[in-house]
């Protein structure tokens, strides 16, 4: 068996051409890159490392909660909805397929973020193991982005859907409570969504960069996104969002 | 041979709803935004009801109680004939359908089956009569003269020999001979009512007055120009079976068999250039009732691994019994299905065309068929400003492609809404002041800021309002942000407070 790398020809290299290639290496294991989905967020798309969300990847969506007390967190979790459905949109897929009938918006912000309800399929599924079966049947079909409900997986359980997206090229966008963003997952990037105080009666989210492959986790990059006067879904830089600046525009 | 349905749609609705005889029936269909009568049963035309009256005349002409005034399905009426006409085939060979309310059957030499045609005629009248229908049959040498006869005949059951053609039809009116209502119209302005007025009229003096067509009518009526029929022709349905010599209990046989089945009806259906979207699979058990299987796609498909895919889900949990002695299988609910040009590159489509569809429709059917009929739902608007009512969701059948897309208010809602309004407890600083505190399970959310009123009346055309019965009072909703960052949707109805959804 040839040997996988060639140690002759990585003497002399600069570290960035090491991590190219290494890079070349793990998109090989996973299969051919996708093009990126722009998040239509410019100061989010400048940190990933393709400039927007890998298609044929996983991505996690960590966070945003119910309301209800403390010790009832889970059972009152709610997920990011309307991050997801506005990544569902940029996603740019003839399709949409919604699993799990958490992530199921109502019809009014679906029509509004989708721009119709048509192309948008709901799918419920009884218990975890058939959630997973079905995101992953629906993960291997072509030209659809998965958004789904993956409170209670694993990182098998994770592994198995990026292998599934991987395949097919698909986009697939997990939601999970925030308590889980401590387990270990294969996604290819991990965000945390919470709710933030602040700015007029526009409800506001922090976002956070927990984890994207390929990118060193330093400092967890975080954005202030709002949702805008359209219905849309807006970055707000950080010199308005809060501090000195808000209350300047204020005043 | 001809059958004339009188009161066809209102029968037919008779029959659909269950009503008895003695309630009305009257079909609407709405002509120039104007509702008018299409079709009125005995009892309502006996009140004064005819077709073409306005609706509201109609109604108003109509005794009090029981009564059934609905718009009128055409395409559901038609069908019903094409049905009423496959089931005559059971007596004639030669059913076609005529118009909207009658069937011509070709009769030639049938009567002898039934020792005479008069004894033809009264069975076929009397088997559909049976059905709750009002039929007048009439037989007669050629297809006009039975026309004639079974509409404007004497009797409900007329026969009538070659010998007596001229005689039978000479009474009848002019509208027998099926001309259109101008050249009858011209014809009684002149006083020609009858066909018997007609006979004396020398025929090139009609043909000129009145064009050729009343002496084509006229000689297929008397039997001196050809007339022909469309006959209805039956499908042949889709069906593959196998007989085992023996009961057998082994899973694998049955499968073995039942994927040969399957390529087998994929091989028919593809000569046909048609695709099913129903496929059922009978399993004939030893000492056990017979075991039906049903796959349902979305699409219709040929594909025999997709359906495999799908049957030998259902075949894997079936039981056997004590064994099984035969396997059948039918494809249903056929559908066109063009042959495609086999590509050597992968065609250069747009993301939204075909290939994507195919895809996603095998993914439906998977998702359908391991999770339940009705796992997968699709969104569709309703006409409603009541929140919850105003979208629901359906499980998906058949996959559709994109259709018009309704007008949606430009309301801002939530995107999560509660199937279940929850309580909440909310606190004033002031009576009628702004909102200061929400509590919601056990928790205290100050308020950071907050809109609203919007109102929502309940909807008094409708009898379910509202979701719940404890709110059949107008809604107050407000958005209020908690000082935490999280926007929610409250309303308030009869004094009590409600959380509704969120923005989340």
């Amino acid at each position: 068996m040839l040997p996988l790398v060639d140690k002759s020809a990585l003497v002399g290299r600069s570290l960035g051409d090491l991590a190219a290639r290494l890079r070349e290496i793990e998109n090989r294991a996973v299969g051919e890159p996708g093009a990126a989905v722009r998040t239509g967020w410019v100061e989010v798309d400048a940190a990933l490392p393709e400039g927007g969300l890998r298609a044929g990847a996983l991505h996690e969506w960590c966070g945003v909660g119910g309301v209800g007390g403390d010790r009832r967190a889970f059972a009152t979790w709610v997920p990011p909805l309307l991050m997801l459905a506005h990544l569902a949109r940029r996603a740019g897929r003839a399709w949409s397929v919604w699993i799990g009938r958490r992530v199921w918006l109502h019809g009014h912000a679906a029509c509004a973020a989708l721009g119709g309800p048509e192309r948008s399929l709901w799918v419920d599924a009884p218990d975890a193991g058939s959630r997973l079966w079905a995101i992953e049947a629906a993960l291997r079909c072509p030209g659809v982005v998965v958004i789904a409900d993956g409170s209670g997986f694993d990182s098998a359980a994770s592994r198995r859907l990026q292998l599934a997206a991987a395949s097919c090229g698909a986009l697939g966008v997990l939601a999970r409570p925030a308590a889980e963003l401590a387990e270990i997952s294969f996604a290819s990037t991990r965000w945390a969504v919470s709710p933030a105080p602040g700015g007029g009666l526009a409800p506001r989210w922090m976002l956070t960069l927990v984890r994207c492959k390929g990118v060193r986790a330093v400092d967890s990059p975080r954005w202030m996104i709002e949702r805008t006067r359209d219905g849309g879904l807006g970055c707000l830089s950080p010199e308005l969002a809060d501090g000195p600046g808000a209350q300047v525009a204020a005043s | 041979m001809a059958v004339y349905l009188p009161n066809w749609p209102t029968d037919l609705v008779r029959r659909w709803r269950r009503l008895d005889a003695g309630t009305p029936v009257v079909l609407s269909r709405c002509v120039h935004q104007t509702e008018v009568v299409a079709s009125a049963c005995d009892r309502a035309a006996r009140r004064g009801v005819r077709v073409g009256m306005s609706l509201a005349h109609a109604r108003a002409l109509l005794p009090d109680g029981p009564r059934c005034v609905e718009p009128i399905d055409d395409w559901r009426v038609a069908r019903a004939l094409r049905r009423l006409g496959a089931r005559v085939t059971r007596w004639l060979p030669v059913v076609s359908i005529d118009g909207v309310d009658g069937l011509l059957c070709d009769a030639t030499g049938c009567g002898l089956l039934y020792r005479g045609t008069d004894r033809l005629v009264r069975t076929v009248a009397g088997n559909i009569r049976r059905w709750g229908v009002r039929v007048r049959v009439a037989a007669a040498p050629t297809f006009g003269a039975a026309w004639a006869l079974a509409r404007f005949g004497p009797a409900p059951e007329i026969v009538t020999e070659s010998a007596h053609l001229g005689e039978a039809l000479a009474p009848l009116p002019l509208a027998g001979l099926r001309l259109d209502a101008g050249t009858l119209f011209e014809m009684k302005r002149v006083g020609l009512e009858r066909i018997a007025h007609l006979l004396p009229i020398p025929r090139h003096a009609l043909a000129d007055r009145y064009g050729s067509s009343v002496l084509l009518r006229l000689d297929q009526a008397m039997g001196r120009a050809f007339e022909v029929v469309t006959p209805l022709r039956a499908t042949e349905p889709v069906i593959a079976e196998r007989e085992f010599d023996g009961p057998t209990d082994r899973p694998e046989i049955v499968a073995l068999a039942s994927r040969g089945l399957l390529a087998r009806v994929c091989d028919a259906l593809h000569r046909r250039e048609s695709g099913c979207r129903l496929l059922e699979l009978r399993l004939v058990r030893a000492d056990l009732s017979p075991l039906t299987l049903t796959v349902r796609t979305a699409r219709p498909t040929r594909d025999v691994r997709h359906l495999w895919s799908l049957l030998a889900g259902k075949l894997e949990g079936a039981h056997l019994g004590f064994g099984v002695c035969g396997v059948r299988l039918r494809a249903g609910a056929l559908a066109g299905l063009p042959h495609q040009q086999a590509g050597h590159w992968t065609p250069d489509t747009a993301p939204e065309a075909g290939p994507d569809d195919a895809a996603i429709a095998r993914l439906v059917d998977t998702l359908n068929a391991r999770l339940g009929v009705g796992s997968v739902r699709e969104l569709r608007p309703r006409e409603s400003h009541i929140p919850e009512a105003a979208f629901a969701m359906d499980p998906v059948v058949e996959l559709r492609g994109s259709g018009p897309v309704p007008e949606l208010s430009r309301l801002d809602r939530p995107s999560l809404l509660y199937d279940v309004p929850r309580r909440v407890d909310v606190t004033f600083l002031s009576p009628d002041g702004p909102i200061a505190l929400v509590r919601h399970a056990g928790q205290s959310h100050r308020v950071a800021c907050g809109t609203g009123p919007e109102r929502i009346e309940p909807e008094w055309w409708r009898h379910h309002a509202f979701h719940d019965a404890a709110s059949h009072d107008a809604r107050d909703y407000f958005q209020i942000k908690i000082e935490d960052g999280r926007v929610l949707w409250a309303f308030r109805a009869g004094g009590a407070w409600f959380l509704h959804g969120l923005w989340a």
